[in-house]
Order: structure tokens, then C-alpha cells, then sequence
């Protein structure tokens, strides 16, 4: 067993802060909107994976063991992680745009990554600019994201098709839209090992546990939200698309996180 | 619910395998300053309990995302059976889960290495019994990952005691614990009484592994919740005899 440490007499809770925000909030981007897929590939990303079913309690979320049983989100058996997939949509800071990609600045407005004052970056590409910080923000802002209300964005890469097929087949359990969302760097889904749990006699799908497969360790969850419609209270509110239609249009997602 | 942020995020946002902020990572002239553990100068100061320098070692710190830290009873949910079937064969037997999917039933939180390698007899500066031991770490890069030499004469010779309230701006420390190899500490040592006329090797492992369980949020009611789940669920338990006794009576 290794010991646990107090990190406070190596890094300031200053510190530990802008450590925390610099997964999720952009310091250049591109302002206009260039329609260019080849740029950008190293500079900021932040990926949306969205998911239906019961939403994860935050020990499955620190853990990355996933449980479902028989009747939580199917009637009949237990569904693993990827069986609950919606898709992905993307903001990215280099102009780019396409049905699943949005760009901070004509798509999302963000607050940009807050900097010790006078050691911010000094050299960036030329067609990139710093992203302003919003003036409210204080360094427990961690992210900042008013989205663009006329872009939608279409899910990319989920199994919409077979949850809506549980739906007409009067499977479904609980809401019939994406619940929960995981932020990450990479636009591929985290990967899972699913354990399907069999009753002893009948061997059926009693439930599914699905490990976080960490050989994937860029597609690791970074954070979890929830996903709701307009004035729900979720992490995520949507004014469009809290459905399974995969079409979606956020509205916000400001998140703070004071560490003491 | 709040945007819930795992401590893995520390691990995306520092090491430079990953993609955080990568246009500046490691080209910025202020890249430096911007970045806090990763790939820093380091020393491993072991003293008496009076302060007196009895080994000193250089390395760097650097994150390391793709391991499952040792976290002990207070993480780790111990083995997993389930009901399972493989194959075309009719019965669902049990297997363990731990063992199938190669993995630790553990949260996947960063660790914090240092690294060193040098491990010369030269280094024990004095004679005496280990007591503390120190993880400096030069933030601002101003020092050497591989000539200490290069650093403060008084943070690593030994000519006078440690004081590691006074050490020079951007330098920081963490105060780890020592003990004899086998025991539930970060610095492994063979012997804790050093001399350095008679001593040559001393520590067992060349690398050190740091985790902070609750870098970010507070997880120490995550064991709790996850064994809750794990009681409520049909068909695996934390032995064979356990997913029996569930199923009697069946299940249906």
C-alpha cells in the first residue's frame, strides 16, 4: 500500500486550480469561422460523449465500473456503457465546423484559460489569438460555455437507432433522451470491458458491469454532468433535442470547483 | 448535479503525453511557469530528526497516468465474482472479476513519480538514522534534473541542517514518509542507519510513487457507495459463497 499525501506544501490551492482548468478552458483560438479541417489538430478540444440510461453515482464515476441491472434502463436485461451511447459532439478552437463540431468563437463563446498574471503564453501560431477571460470569472471557474443557440449539432457515433427501438418495443425504462455526459480530450468514446451478468438457470442478462478499459487512457472521462431540457437544473440544459433524436442544441455549461 | 471533475484530469492536464493546451506545451518560453509537476527538477533529501542531511539524490517529477496506484483498504473493493457464461456452455458459472478483466477493482487516480537514476555511494552526506524525508521540487526550472551540483549548496551537501522553511522562490517541498523496504511507505530504504563509509545502496525502488486519492473533490465515501451498488446487485458478490447466497432463494 503507498501512502496519501497533503499536496498544499508543494502546490498552492492557486495552483491546483489552474491545474484543474486547463483541460477545459481554451487559451488561443481561431475567431472566424474558416470551414479548414487540417488546422488546429494540437490546440484545444473539449469532446461532449453523451449517454442514456440511469445516471452514474460519483463513486462509478471515480472508480470507472459502471453497473446497470435488469430494469434501470432496459426491462428485460442489464445494458453495458457503449449500449447506452448517444454520440459525441465537439468544440474546437481552430474554425472549424461540421455537423458534430462546433468552434469557440462563432459557435461557443468561452472563457479562456486564466494564466499567472505577466507568464502567459507568449508565442502561439499567428492566426490564433488569446481567448478573452470573462470579467467575472475567478479562478474557480474551471469552464465557462454559452453556446451559440441557433447551432445544432448532430451525435456522432451512438446507438440512437437501437434506443429507439427499445422505445417502440416498450422496453425502455426511464427518460427517453441522453442523461449524463463525460467530458474528454478525444472524439473516440472511452472504452469499456463489459461483464454480462447471467442468472444461474435461464441465463439471462441480469446486468452488465462495464470497467473503464484504461489502455485508452486519452479517452478517459475528465468529468461527468447531467443532461436535462431548458430550466431542468442539469449540469448540460439543452433547448433542443432532449430527445433521441441526436440533434441537439446546448445552452450553457459553467462549472466551478473551489479547492480547499 | 455539478460538473463532476475526476483527479485523472490532472494527469490530462500536466503530462506531456496528452493534449491540454498543447500548441504552447513545452515551446512557450512561460511553459514553465504554466506547467507544475511534470517533467521538474527534484531532489530526495533524507535527514535525521534534528535536520542534519544524511542523503540527497537528484531526479525529476513527472505524472503518470496508466497505472492503478496501491490505495489500499480505504479504495480498493477486494475481488469481484459474478454469474457469468462463456461459450456454448449451457450453465452461467462464476467467475472472478478481477482476474478476468486484468485490472484492479480501485479508482484510476494519477500518480506522482520520481525518478532518479543515480544511486551512487557518494550521496549518504552523513552518518545518522533516517528520520525524514523531503521531496523538493524546483517549479520554475532554475536548477538540474541530473547534476545536483547545481543546486543550493545547503539543500542536498549536508554542511549544515536542512531548513526547509527558507528555500528559494519557485522551490517547494513535500514531506514523504520513510521506512525500512517492505513497509507501507514512499521511500523504501534497506537499512534507515546510513554511514556513508559502509553504506551503497539504499533505496530499494529508483522510483517513488505519490497519490493524492482526493486531489479533486472528496472520494472518502466512495468505497461505501461502491459496495452498496455491489450488495444491491444480482448475481455478484465478493466471493463464490456470496453470489450463491444470493440466489437462494433464486432470483427470478
Amino acid at each position: 500500500m503507498a501512502e496519501t499525501f497533503d499536496i498544499n506544501s508543494l502546490l498552492s490551492n492557486e495552483e491546483l486550480q489552474r491545474m484543474a482548468m486547463r483541460p477545459f478552458s481554451p487559451s488561443f483560438y481561431r475567431q472566424e469561422d474558416l470551414n479548414q479541417v487540417t488546422h488546429g489538430a494540437n490546440d484545444f478540444t473539449l469532446r461532449f460523449h453523451f449517454y442514456t440510461g440511469r445516471v452514474p453515482t460519483p463513486a462509478e464515476f471515480y472508480y470507472g465500473m459502471y453497473f446497470d441491472k435488469k430494469g434501470q434502463s432496459h426491462s428485460d436485461v442489464g445494458l453495458s456503457m457503449p449500449a447506452r451511447y448517444c454520440g459525441y459532439m465537439s468544440l474546437i478552437t481552430s474554425g472549424k465546423s461540421d455537423s458534430s463540431y462546433g468552434s469557440v468563437g462563432p459557435h461557443a463563446k468561452m472563457s479562456g484559460m486564466q494564466h499567472p498574471a505577466g507568464k502567459e503564453p507568449a508565442s502561439h501560431r499567428d492566426d490564433f489569438t488569446a481567448v478573452p477571460v470573462n470579467a467575472q470569472a475567478d479562478l474557480s471557474w474551471l469552464t465557462d460555455i454559452s453556446f451559440s443557440v441557433s447551432n445544432e449539432y448532430t451525435l456522432s457515433s451512438g446507438e440512437l437507432n437501437a434506443l429507439k427501438g427499445y422505445v417502440t418495443a416498450g422496453k425502455w425504462v426511464g427518460e427517453q433522451a441522453p442523461t449524463f455526459f463525460f467530458l474528454t480530450k478525444n472524439h473516440n468514446a472511452p472504452v469499456f470491458t463489459q461483464c454480462n451478468v447471467k442468472t444461474p438457470d435461464a441465463n439471462i442478462n441480469a446486468g452488465v458491469v462495464s470497467y473503464l478499459n484504461t489502455s485508452y487512457i486519452e479517452r478517459r472521462p475528465l468529468a461527468m454532468g447531467t443532461v436535462g431540457g431548458f430550466g431542468s437544473g442539469a449540469t448540460l440544459e439543452l433547448s433542443k433535442g432532449y430527445d433521441f433524436s441526436g440533434v441537439i442544441s446546448p445552452i450553457s455549461l459553467r462549472a466551478q470547483c473551489q479547492i480547499t | 448535479m455539478t460538473l463532476m471533475v475526476h483527479p485523472a484530469a490532472f494527469y490530462e492536464s500536466e503530462s506531456l503525453l496528452q493534449h491540454s493546451q498543447k500548441s504552447y506545451s513545452r515551446t512557450d518560453p512561460n511553459d514553465k511557469y504554466m506547467r507544475y509537476l511534470e517533467e521538474k527538477p527534484a531532489l530526495l533529501v533524507l535527514t535525521d530528526d534534528q535536520g542534519t542531511i544524511l542523503h540527497s539524490i537528484v531526479g525529476k517529477t513527472s505524472w503518470k497516468g496508466n497505472v492503478f496506484p496501491p490505495l489500499g483498504e480505504e479504495f480498493d473493493l477486494g475481488q469481484l465474482y459474478a454469474r457469468q457464461k462463456t461459450g456454448a456452455a449451457s450453465a452461467a458459472v462464476i467467475y472472478q472479476l478481477d482476474h478476468q478483466n486484468k485490472r484492479p477493482m480501485t479508482p484510476y487516480v494519477p500518480l506522482l513519480v520520481f525518478d532518479t537514476q543515480r544511486a551512487y555511494s557518494e550521496e549518504v552526506r552523513n552518518a545518522g538514522t533516517v528520520a525524514k524525508a523531503y521531496l523538493v521540487v524546483d517549479k520554475y526550472e532554475h536548477y538540474s534534473s541530473e547534476d545536483i551540483t547545481l543546486w543550493p549548496d545547503e539543500l542536498w551537501q549536508g554542511q549544515a541542517p536542512l531548513d526547509i522553511n527558507s528555500l528559494p522562490e519557485g522551490v517547494s517541498y513535500l514531506m514523504v514518509s520513510t521506512g525500512a523496504s517492505h513497509s507501507d511507505n514512499a521511500v523504501f530504504l534497506s537499512d534507515l542507519h546510513l554511514d556513508p563509509n559502509t553504506h551503497i545502496i539504499r533505496l530499494v525502488n529508483d522510483q517513488m510513487a505519490l497519490c493524492f486519492p482526493n486531489l479533486i473533490g472528496d472520494w472518502s465515501d466512495a468505497k461505501a457507495q461502491m459496495m452498496a451498488i455491489i450488495a444491491d446487485f444480482p448475481y455478484v458478490g465478493h466471493s463464490y459463497d456470496e453470489v450463491v447466497a444470493k440466489e437462494t432463494p433464486p432470483v427470478v
